[in-house]
C-alpha cells in the first residue's frame, strides 16, 4: 500500500505516516484488549487470563518503542547534539524490540518448566476460548498490518546495495536504464547541470537484489531514484531497510503473541473436549497433580479403601497428558520466536556496531582505489552504515601532489558510489620527501600522546611483520609525525611548514589500545 | 596470563560463582519442593545471561581485530552488550512487577520460611560477593598492570585491540612519554565511568541482590510470626510492595545506563564536546572558506572521531589550515580527524558540498541531505564572506565533476545572508590575512 502510494509521485509523508498509522491503530486495539481482558479476568477471577493479558501489556511497550523510535527518525536533520540527524533511532528501536522478545521468551520458558513441575488446570475454559479467539482475532489483524516487513527478512534486508554492473533482477529497473534521463529529471525540481546523472542511472539504476518476502515498494523507489525516478520527499525513502527493521521488531513482537494465543486456544479447546474435571461433590483423585510422596501415599490409602467400599464413586480427573499440553505447546513457540528473532538481534546488532555492510566488500574496494593513476596509498578506510542505505566512508589518500590529487578525486567518489557509499569524506595526503611509497604512513595524526584516543592507532603487524597481512586492507597507520613537505608542492613553497615531533624512525610505532 | 584483564577474571570469577549457586537453588528447590526457590534460582539465570553477554562482548570488543567486516574493529561490543542487558533487566522487571501486582491481588503466605530464608542469605552473600567484586575497581589488578616494564617491551607484547580497561592501565605502560596533565585527569575520568558492559552485569547483579533482600525480609517475618493455616493478612502484602519498590529502585538505574549506550549507538555528539563552540573556532582558521558536513561521534570508551568538509582557496591554504583544525579537535577531544578539502571559486556556492556524490540522484543515500540546508549554526555552516577569489587554482578537473547545487534555493540565500551579516565583524579583523 504504501509503496503503491509513492509511484504516483511525490506523495508526501505519507508513507511514514502509514508506518505511523498502522503502529497507533495496533497500539490502541492491543491496549483496548488488554483492559478487556482484565476485566473479564476480573469477573471470572482467573488467574491465567489476568496472566495472559500482561502478555498483551507487553505487546503495548513494543509498539510504544517502534513508535517513539519512528518519531525520532523522522527528524534526519543534522542537530547539536546529534551531527548525523536520528536516522539510527529505528535501528535501535528494532535492538531493543529484539532483546525485549528474547527476554519475554526466557520467562515464558521459566513458567513453562515451573508448569511441568506443577501442572494447572484450566478453569472455565469457554471464557478462555472466547477471550483467546478475541486475542487471535487482534493479533492476526495485527500480523496483517504489519505483513509487508515480515519473518522473511533473513539476510534481506541489505537488498539495497548498488551491485557494480547492475543484477537486473526488478523489472522496474531495467527499463529505466535504458530511458533516457530526461523523462526523470523532469520530474525534478533543480536542473543539472551535470551529465554525470547519466553515468549514475547507467551504472547504478538496477542494482537491487530482490528483496524476498519484503516487496515493499519504497525500496523499489528508492533505487530507482537513481535511475530517474526520483523521489522528491525524504520521508518517502526513508521506508527503507531501517525501517524494515524496525517494522520487523513489531511484527515479532506480534507473531509471538499469534502464537501466544493459538496456544491458548488449542489448549482451552482440547481441555473443554476432553478434560474429565474433578466434580465439586464426592471424592476424586487427581493423580495428575502430585506435590508431595507422603501426599500421594495417603491418597492411595485412602483409595484403596474407598475403591473397597463405593466402587465406581472416585472419579479420576481427566487424561494427564492434557495438563502437560500447555507447556510443551510454549516450549515449541519459544523455540519458534528465538529463531525468528536471532537474524534481527543479529542484523540490528551489526549495524550499531559499525560494521562493513554485507554487500560491500572492502578488499575489492580498496584495491579498485589502488589502482587508480595518481593513489599511492590508502589508509583509514572506514566503511559503516549508518542507518537503511546511508552508507558512509572515509579514507586518507595519498598522491604524490595536489594537481594529481584533483584528477583522480572525481575517480575515487565514482568508485565509492559504485559500491553504493554516497555519503564519503576523503583526505587527501601529499608525500613527502623519502617517504616509502606503498602503505604507510599517516601524515596528519594527532599528537602522539593521543595515539591511544584515536580510533585506530597503530597495530602490532605494523612493527616487525610490516609485510605480512599485505592482502589485507592498508588500515594500519602509524603515528609517526613527520615534517610536512617543502618542496614537493607547487604553491605553497613560501609557506614555512609546521614543524611537528619529527620522528621519522619508521620502526618506532606505539601502540594503542582499540 | 599477563595479558589477562582484571575484568575478565572477575567476570569469570562470578560466572562459576553464579552456576553453582544456580544449580545448588535448583536442586534444592526440586528436593525441597519449594517454588519460591526454583523461581529464585531462576533469577540466578538471569544473572548468568547478563555475565555470559558482559563477558563475551567484552571479548570481542577485546579480541577483534580490525578487518573486512569491521574496519573499526569490535570495540563498539561493549555498549551494544551494554544495551541489551539493560534491555533485558527492564522486561525482566516488567515481568517482576505483573507477578507482583498478581500477588497483591492474590496474597499468599510464604509455605517453608526457613528454608526459603536460608536459600535466601545464601543467595543475598553471593550477590554481594558479587557487588563487591565488580565495584571493587580492579584494584588489586590494576596496580599489577601498573608495575613499570620498559616501554619497547609493553608496545611489543601488547597485544592489539588491547582492552579498553587496557586504555586505562596504560597510563603508566604508555611509550608515549609525555603524559600532560590533561592526560591524566582525561584517565580519572574513564575510571568513573568505567566499561559499559561491567555496568550492565552489575545492574543486573544490583538487582538480584535486592531481590535477594526482600526474600530474606519476607522470609525473616514469616518465620518469627509464622502463620499457620490463617487468612493472610499484612503479612502477605510485604512481598509484593517490596518487590515493586525494588523494580522502581533497578528501573532507575538501568535508565542511565540506556542513556549512556544510545549517546554512543545513536551516534551522538560526545558528551564533551561543544558543537556550537568547536564550530565556531574552526570557522575561524585561516584559509577556511567555509566548512560543512562536520560530524562527531563517539566509537566507544571515549574515542572520538570527526569527519568534516572544508572549502578552501588553494591547496595551500588547506595544509596551512588542516594542522589548525587538528589542533582544534585535539583541543577539544577528538583525535581521529579526516579533512576533506573542497576547493571554491567564485561561481561555487560556499554553502554547500561541492561534491556530494558523483550526482544528485544519490542525495537520499547521503547522511546529510543536500537538498536540506542545514541551519547555519548547527552543521558547521559558516562563512567568511570576505574570501576573495583566488585565481590560483588548477582545481579545473575538480570543477568539472561538481554536481553544481545553483543557487536558487531561498533558504540558502538567506542563510548565506544571515552569516554574512554575523560575521562582518569576523572579517574585518581577518581581512587579507589568509594566511597565518
Amino acid at each position: 500500500m504504501c509503496g503503491g502510494m509513492a509511484a504516483q509521485g511525490p506523495g508526501g509523508p505519507r508513507c511514514w505516516q502509514n508506518r505511523r498509522a498502522r503502529l497507533l491503530c495496533m497500539l490502541a486495539l492491543t491496549f483496548l484488549f488488554f483492559v478487556v481482558e482484565v476485566a473479564v479476568s476480573r469477573v471470572t477471577s482467573s488467574l491465567a487470563m489476568l496472566s495472559d493479558s500482561f502478555h498483551m501489556l507487553s505487546d503495548v511497550m513494543a509498539l510504544v518503542v517502534a513508535l517513539v523510535a519512528v518519531r525520532f527518525a523522522q527528524r534526519t536533520r543534522a542537530t547539536k547534539k546529534n551531527t548525523f540527524g536520528w536516522v539510527r533511532a529505528e535501528v535501535m528501536g528494532a535492538l531493543v524490540n529484539a532483546v525485549f522478545l528474547t527476554a519475554l521468551c526466557f520467562t515464558i520458558l521459566l513458567e513453562a518448566i515451573e508448569r511441568f513441575t506443577e501442572p494447572h488446570e484450566i478453569q472455565q475454559p469457554l471464557v478462555v476460548i472466547a477471550v483467546g479467539v478475541a486475542g487471535l482475532i487482534i493479533n492476526l489483524l495485527g500480523l496483517c498490518l504489519f505483513n509487508h516487513h515480515g519473518v522473511g527478512g533473513h539476510g534481506h534486508a541489505h537488498g539495497h546495495g548498488h551491485s557494480h554492473g547492475g543484477r537486473q533482477q526488478h523489472p522496474r529497473g531495467g527499463p529505466k536504464a535504458e530511458q533516457p534521463p530526461g523523462d526523470g529529471e523532469a520530474a525534478l525540481h533543480r536542473e543539472e547541470t551535470s551529465t554525470l546523472v547519466e553515468n549514475c542511472s547507467s551504472s547504478n539504476g538496477v542494482g537491487q537484489e530482490k528483496l524476498g518476502d519484503t516487496k515493499d515498494d519504497m525500496s523499489d523507489v528508492q533505487v530507482n531514484g537513481n535511475a530517474g525516478h526520483y523521489p522528491l520527499d525524504e520521508e518517502e525513502v526513508e521506508e527503507d531497510s531501517s525501517a524494515q527493521l524496525n517494522m520487523r521488531g513489531v511484527f515479532l513482537h506480534v507473531f509471538g503473541d499469534a502464537l501466544g494465543s493459538v496456544i491458548v486456544v488449542v489448549n482451552a479447546l482440547l481441555f473443554y473436549g476432553l478434560w474429565n474435571p474433578c466434580p465439586e461433590d464426592g471424592p476424586c483423585f487427581n493423580p495428575c497433580v502430585n506435590n508431595h510422596c507422603m501426599e500421594n501415599a495417603t491418597l492411595s490409602q485412602a483409595l484403596g479403601r474407598a475403591n473397597k467400599s463405593e466402587r465406581g464413586s472416585v472419579t479420576v480427573a481427566g487424561p494427564c497428558w492434557l495438563l502437560y499440553l500447555d507447556p510443551v505447546l510454549c516450549l515449541i513457540m519459544v523455540c519458534i520466536l528465538l529463531y525468528t528473532t536471532y537474524p534481527l538481534l543479529r542484523e540490528s546488532a551489526l549495524i550499531l556496531l559499525q560494521t562493513v555492510p554485507k554487500q560491500i566488500d572492502v578488499h575489492s574496494l580498496n584495491s579498485k582505489l589502488r589502482t587508480l593513476e595518481g593513489v599511492e596509498a590508502i589508509h583509514e578506510l572506514h566503511i559503516w552504515q549508518l542507518a537503511g542505505s546511508r552508507i558512509i566512508g572515509t579514507a586518507h589518500i595519498k598522491c604524490p601532489d595536489p594537481s594529481t590529487y584533483m584528477m583522480v578525486a572525481k575517480r575515487i567518489k565514482e568508485i565509492f558510489h559504485d559500491e553504493g557509499i554516497h555519503a564519503t569524506t576523503i583526505q587527501p595526503e601529499f608525500a613527502s620527501v623519502g617517504s616509502e611509497s606503498g602503505r604507510g604512513k599517516c601524515e596528519l595524526p594527532c599528537r602522539t600522546q593521543c595515539a591511544l584516543k584515536q580510533c585506530c592507532g597503530t597495530r602490532e603487524d605494523c612493527t616487525a611483520k610490516k609485510t605480512e597481512k599485505s592482502s589485507s586492507l592498508s588500515i594500519s597507520c602509524s603515528e609517526v609525525v613527520i615534517e610536512f613537505p617543502k618542496t614537493r608542492r607547487t604553491k605553497s613553497e613560501s609557506i614555512p611548514s609546521v614543524k611537528l615531533e619529527a620522528n621519522t624512525d619508521q620502526n618506532e610505532q606505539f601502540e594503542s589500545s582499540l | 596470563m599477563g595479558r589477562y584483564s582484571g575484568k575478565t577474571c572477575r567476570l569469570i570469577f562470578m560466572l562459576v560463582l553464579t552456576a553453582g549457586f544456580f544449580v545448588a537453588e535448583l536442586v534444592s528447590g526440586y528436593l525441597g519442593n519449594s517454588i519460591a526457590l526454583v523461581s529464585d534460582s531462576f533469577n540466578m539465570l538471569s544473572d548468568l545471561i547478563s555475565l555470559c553477554v558482559g563477558l563475551s562482548t567484552g571479548r570481542i570488543a577485546r579480541r577483534s581485530r580490525r578487518g573486512p567486516r569491521a574496519t573499526y574493529g569490535y570495540s563498539r561490543a561493549e555498549a551494544v552488550g551494554a544495551l541489551c542487558n539493560a534491555v533485558f533487566l527492564t522486561a525482566l522487571c516488567f515481568t517482576i512487577l505483573v507477578d507482583s501486582i498478581l500477588r497483591l491481588a492474590r496474597p499468599e503466605p510464604i509455605d517453608d520460611a526457613q528454608l526459603v530464608l536460608i536459600v535466601g542469605t545464601l543467595g543475598l552473600a553471593v550477590n554481594v560477593v558479587g557487588l563487591l567484586v565488580f565495584q571493587d575497581w580492579g584494584a588489586c589488578c590494576r596496580r599489577r598492570r601498573r608495575s613499570p616494564r620498559p616501554p619497547a617491551a609493553a608496545a611489543l607484547r601488547d597485544v592489539p585491540g588491547g582492552t579498553p580497561d587496557g586504555q586505562e592501565d596504560e597510563a603508566g605502560d604508555s611509550p608515549n612519554d609525555q603524559k600532560s596533565p590533561e592526560e591524566g585527569s582525561e584517565k580519572k575520568k574513564e575510571k568513573k565511568s568505567e566499561a559499559l558492559n561491567i555496568r550492565g552485569v552489575l545492574l543486573h547483579v544490583m538487582g538480584d541482590a535486592l531481590g535477594s533482600v526482600v526474600v530474606v525480609i519476607t522470609a525473616t517475618i514469616f518465620y518469627l510470626r509464622p502463620l499457620g493455616n490463617a487468612p493472610c493478612n499484612w503479612q502477605c502484602y510485604i512481598d509484593p510492595s517490596l518487590t515493586i519498590v525494588m523494580v522502581f529502585i533497578i528501573l532507575s538505574s538501568a535508565f542511565p545506563l540506556i542513556k549512556e549506550t544510545s549517546t554512543i549507538l545513536l551516534q551522538m555528539v560526545p558528551k564533551g564536546v561543544d558543537m556550537q563552540i568547536l564550530t565556531d573556532r574552526l570557522s575561524r582558521v585561516p584559509g577556511v572558506s567555509s566548512l560543512h558536513e562536520v560530524h562527531v561521534w563517539e566509537l566507544a570508551n571515549r574515542k572520538n572521531i570527526a569527519t568534516l568538509h572544508v572549502k578552501c582557496q588553494t591547496p595551500s591554504d588547506y595544509q596551512d589550515a588542516a594542522h589548525k583544525i587538528r589542533k582544534i579537535f585535539h583541543e577539544a577531544g577528538v583525535h581521529s580527524v579526516t579533512i576533506q578539502p573542497e576547493y571554491a571559486d567564485h561561481k561555487t556556492s560556499h554553502v554547500l558540498c561541492s561534491s556530494p556524490c558523483i550526482s544528485k540522484a544519490c542525495d537520499a543515500h547521503l547522511c546529510c541531505s543536500q537538498r536540506e540546508l542545514p541551519r547555519a549554526e548547527t552543521n558547521g555552516y559558516m562563512e567568511k564572506s570576505g574570501s576573495s577569489p583566488s585565481a590560483q587554482h588548477k582545481d579545473n578537473g575538480l570543477r568539472t565533476s561538481d554536481i553544481e547545487i545553483p543557487m536558487e534555493d531561498p533558504v540558502a540565500e538567506e542563510s548565506v545572508k544571515n552569516v554574512n551579516n554575523c560575521d562582518v565583524s569576523d572579517d574585518k579583523s581577518q581581512s587579507g590575512s589568509t594566511r597565518f
